[in-house]
């Protein structure tokens, strides 16, 4: 067996998929399309969340908050001010950064870790779903419903399925961009660090609170994105379906299968999820109940029996794939 | 502000709080000995209704006496999931624990869908319509019943943990597993114990509750989001301090609604959530970090 | 090369067991019903599918759609579980993959408003029997059905139900007090109450919210109990409507008259749980089995419906059951499975209350914006534990009680 030039190997390994992906909207019908859609948005969404927690192990149990945030500002400024949803998802960035970093800040300056951590967003998540449902200018438990300009690209609106793919697709792969810069940059090996072993990292020098602030605000703007996205995608906005808890358990259980800490398990495991809980439900959907059985009766077993996600096992596969 | 409505609100929220109680102190062992978050406590609180029911409605067992049944039976139910679930995680990073729950969660919650239907149901006992009146304050007796018991079991659990030798073995684990293991103790079971008993709270909570309100499939999430409040402001692994907690988060939301609006009662209780997790994490009464 | 045949292979896989391929066959009319069937809600969805199922039997034993050939109606099942992106990317798949003709949906207003808009977009008729959102049929639509009132009128029924009680039988409420859950439902009928109050010359004198997970609701009640309203204007769910009537009465609140809008009031399973604590509460809501309708029509359907799912129709199945015809009518009309055929034919509908199949008491016809334009509600009371048509007198089978008697006055405290 020899490793040689496996990065190069590695890339065209990656082209044929990508070609896939790049022709598909040309064939492909719009359900599979939706699914698709589906797909690279939660891989961007998980991968928002990984760089937060698979790299600096601040488990977030609130990611819902930043996707609100995202989505309702883009939303409300559309619906308000008719200003393009292209220029207010900068804007929900900017308010998730602000959340994100307030967030983070309140939680490092005292020390919050672990399970006190997730605890933590969750609950901040949850403070903000309530605080929408009963805020009556941001349309209160109707949520926003935003004007149809039909096919009005320069609005973020679109007839057709395709630009959706198109846009989830760029968004997942900067978001593994993004990832993969940050594990070979400085931050990503403070990060990691952090993760590692903190009181290490102190000892080391790493000014180990600044790059926990940062991984949250990062991440909270990235979501942000994701959130005008999901707004645009729906058309409608309520808070129970974007600050909800079970949004934020979508999002990590999706890196978390394929592979925390990795750039490539969130993008794993959002192809094993999205169509798993798809065909689970379109088998079993008739009876209640059956399907979501199976999905939870899938998370345990992986949970035993494979606790560090699948991506290791695949990249035990890609790496004799590649010596081949 | 109406006086009355304020003494009812006091009476109110002592009252809800016993039921948080109850629930958050099997949360508190399970957190406090196997460092587990476990989401779907309030599932097997859901099961102990379903448990309830089935025996008042099927087999004409009074819910009170169903205590008998439901606290054996739902402690092995605890000590197998125990077994074939939560120990081979034992040793996992948290989220991998967090996930395990998570999915066992979505498991019994469509499991009772699946096989109880989606139905509300709900027993009558005839003792639930007698109301206890003091003043121009009213509470029904089946309320009543339900906190005594819930501060009767804290306090059996109480007793047992600090007394017996079990009970001591419990307490050395959920302090130092490895120092527990060093002086002989078998780790391995008291794990399944205190998973046990966690379990056994929450299905006893489920028969306590039974008369006073109703069970469907999606009952167990409405209290496992306060009961981890509780946990919190009392501190992980502190039982009284769950038992307090739940008066404290009982009379939050009672006085919250009683005061401002109760649409906005929850929102109280995360904010002193957030508080007590900023200021003192380790709960209002200590406990050990995790 | 290998390897890039497997890449290749593997990819065709994956892409395959997304797209399972549509069964279509001859002589059959493909239906989409698109319910929240698992879920917090799964219950009522599943009432909503039940009566769906009830009308398409009987229009398929009586020789199915005539002028297709007497087609048979296939219905085919999606479950949204009460989210809206399950129930877009659900309504996606009917209407592309299980090519169905037309969809009914969603129950909720919050899953209508996306899955709707998915239906529109692909031409395919969306028919609404529940969901009473006002702006669900205000948005310029064309495919979009409803047959339901809007949640505002409902709102203004309720008024009107109590002023006829108040001028009819007496003494008139002066002052009412609003409790409603806060979501989507609860805030926008409120929102409708606080504007038409003053037209009715109701005072408003008390105006509480609550989240409808609420474990207790002691405080809000106690308050409620110290603003001493006439009359209570409601709107819960079935788990509140529980806990509010129980802790009325251990707070022995009372009031002239209490009406809360459909929803849990009206469900079997309340009066199950609450006992004769829930008599002489007036419900506002869309159906009822006791509905004297032209001869003994409703009657018969509930009771073939009755002898089939051992239950009394309610508001769910014979909403979803009445509204079926609609599409069985305009396909007749049409006599094409086309969606813009269809949709023309759906928007000149005119079904009479005489002779029609629909058990409900108003015509069924569409206005410009696919609303129905005259869709009301009915009022009921329970009486005996049984609830009785009061309102509208044409149709009703009971006289009103009323003012409420109080605890004290039925003998419960």
């Amino acid at each position: 067996m020899t490793m040689s030039s496996p990065g190069k190997k590695l890339y065209t390994v990656l082209i044929v998929p990508l070609i896939i992906f790049l022709v598909l909207p040309i064939f492909a019908g719009s359900y599979l399309l939706h699914i698709m859609i589906f797909i690279f948005f939660y891989a961007y969404l998980s991968q928002c969340w990984n760089i937060l927690s698979g790299y600096t192990g601040q488990f977030s149990l609130g990611h819902a908050a930043f996707l609100g945030v995202g989505a309702y500002t883009s939303s409300f400024l559309f619906s308000q001010y008719s200003l393009t949803p292209w220029v207010g998802m900068f804007i929900g960035a900017l308010v998730s950064l602000c959340v994100g970093l307030f967030i983070g800040h309140i939680c490092f300056r005292f020390g919050l870790k672990g399970a006190f951590f997730a605890l933590a967003t969750m609950a901040f998540a949850e403070i903000l779903r309530i605080l929408f449902l009963n805020l009556p200018s941001m349309g209160g438990a109707q949520g926003l419903l935003l004007p149809l300009r039909g096919n009005a690209p320069l609005l973020y609106q679109f007839e057709g399925k395709a630009p959706f793919y198109y846009i989830a697709l760029i968004m997942m792969l900067v978001s593994v961009a993004v990832a993969y810069a940050i594990e070979r940059s400085k931050t990503g090996f403070y990060f990691k660090a952090i993760h590692q072993n903190e009181e290490s990292a102190e000892a080391l020098g790493v000014d180990t609170k600044k790059y926990k602030v940062i991984a949250v605000g990062l991440s909270a703007a990235m979501t942000a994105f994701g959130g005008t996205f999901f707004a645009q995608y729906f058309m409608y906005i309520q808070p129970d379906n974007t600050y909800s808890t079970f949004v934020s358990f979508d999002i990590m259980l999706r890196s978390i299968i394929g592979g925390m800490g990795t750039v490539a398990g969130p993008v794993i495991g959002s192809f094993i999820l999205t169509p798993l809980a798809e065909i689970t439900r379109s088998f079993l959907g008739g009876k209640s109940g059956a399907h979501l059985m199976i999905y939870g009766l899938i998370l345990m077993a992986v949970c035993i029996f494979l606790p560090q996600g699948v991506y290791p096992g695949i990249k035990k596969w890609l790496t004799r794939f590649q010596s081949e | 502000m109406n006086l009355d409505t304020i003494f009812q609100a006091l009476v109110s929220g002592i009252l809800t709080g016993g039921l948080f109680a109850l629930v958050a102190i099997g949360l508190t062992m399970i957190l406090g000995v196997l460092k587990i978050v476990n989401f779907a406590h309030g599932e097997f609180l859901m099961l102990g209704m379903y448990l309830t029911y089935y025996c008042y409605n099927v087999l004409g067992i009074d819910p009170y006496l169903c205590l008998l049944i439901s606290i054996p039976i739902f402690f092995l139910f605890g000590v197998a999931i125990q077994r074939i679930l939560i120990n081979p995680v034992l040793k996992s990073p948290m989220e991998i624990q967090i996930l395990l729950t998570l999915g066992l969660f979505f498991f019994l919650q469509n499991a009772a869908l699946f096989f109880f239907g989606p139905y509300l149901k709900s027993i009558k006992t005839g003792y639930a319509r007698a109301i206890i009146s003091i003043g121009s304050v009213n509470f029904s007796s089946t309320k009543l019943i339900m906190f005594l018991f819930s501060i009767a079991f804290t306090l059996v659990l109480y007793v047992f943990l600090k007394k017996s030798d079990l009970g001591k073995a419990i307490r050395a684990c959920s302090e130092d597993s490895y120092g527990a293991m060093l002086v002989g103790i078998n780790v391995r079971n008291v794990y399944m114990i205190a998973f046990g008993i966690g379990t056994a709270c929450a299905g006893a909570a489920g028969t306590l509750l039974m008369p006073v309100y109703y069970v469907d499939p999606y009952i167990g999430l409405t209290f496992v989001m306060t009961a981890f409040v509780v946990v919190v402001l009392g501190g992980m692994g502190n039982y009284i301090g769950a038992l307090v907690g739940g008066f404290i988060i009982g009379l939050t939301e009672s006085l919250g609604a009683a005061l401002f609006t109760a649409s906005l009662k929850q929102l109280a209780t995360f904010v002193i959530f957030i508080l007590i997790l900023l200021l003192r994490p380790t709960g209002l009464f200590g406990a050990r970090r995790m | 090369m290998r390897k890039y045949l497997v890449l290749i292979f593997a990819s065709i896989i994956m892409t395959m067991t997304l797209v399972t391929p549509a069964r279509a066959e001859a002589k059959e009319v493909r239906v989409g019903l698109l319910y929240p069937i698992s879920g917090p809600i799964a219950s009522i969805g599943r009432l909503c599918v039940q009566g769906h199922q009830f009308a398409v039997d009987k229009i398929n034993a009586e020789g199915g759609i005539k002028s297709l050939g007497g087609a048979k109606i296939k219905l085919i099942i999606a479950d949204t579980e009460g989210k809206a992106d399950v129930g877009m990317a659900e309504a996606e798949k009917l209407i592309k993959q299980e090519k169905v003709v037309a969809i009914f949906g969603a129950y909720q207003s919050g899953v209508t408003f996306p899955t709707s808009q998915v239906a529109e977009k692909y031409k395919t008729p969306f028919l609404i029997a529940q969901a009473v959102a006002d702006p669900i049929t205000e948005r310029g639509f064309k495919y979009i059905f409803r047959t339901q009132f809007k949640a505002s009128w409902n709102a203004v029924y309720t008024l009107d139900i109590l002023k006829w009680l108040g001028e009819k039988y007496g003494p008139m409420a002066k002052t009412v007090a609003l409790l409603y859950e806060n979501t989507l439902w609860g805030q926008s009928t409120a929102k409708m109450w606080k504007r038409k109050c003053p037209d009715y010359a109701f005072k408003i004198v008390g105006d509480f919210s609550y989240s409808k997970t609420a474990t207790d609701l002691s405080s809000t009640i106690s308050k409620l109990k110290g603003k001493k309203p006439d009359a209570v204007l409601q709107i819960s769910y079935l788990t509140d409507a529980i806990l509010v009537t129980k802790t009325m009465y251990e707070l022995d609140f009372n009031c002239m008259a209490r009406i809360p809008s459909g929803g849990g009031h009206s469900d079997p399973r309340f009066i199950e749980a609450v006992g004769n604590l829930g008599e002489n509460i007036i419900v506002n809501h869309m159906f009822h089995p006791s509905l004297k309708g032209p001869g003994t029509k409703v009657q018969d359907v509930n009771e073939a419906y009755k002898a089939k799912y051992k239950d009394d129709m309610d508001d769910y199945s014979a909403s979803s059951y009445s509204i079926t015809f609609v599409l069985k009518d305009a396909l007749e009309r049409a006599g094409s499975t086309n969606g813009e055929k269809l949709r023309d034919a759906i928007a000149t509908t005119d079904i009479g209350i005489n002779n029609s199949p629909s058990i409900y008491p108003y015509a069924l016809k569409f206005d410009k914006t696919g609303q129905d334009p005259v869709a009301t509600g009915i009022a009921t009371q329970y009486q005996n534990g049984k609830l009785v048509m009061i309102y509208p007198e044409e149709y009703a089978s009971a006289k009103p009680i009323y003012p409420m008697p109080s605890w004290k006055e039925r003998g419960l405290r």
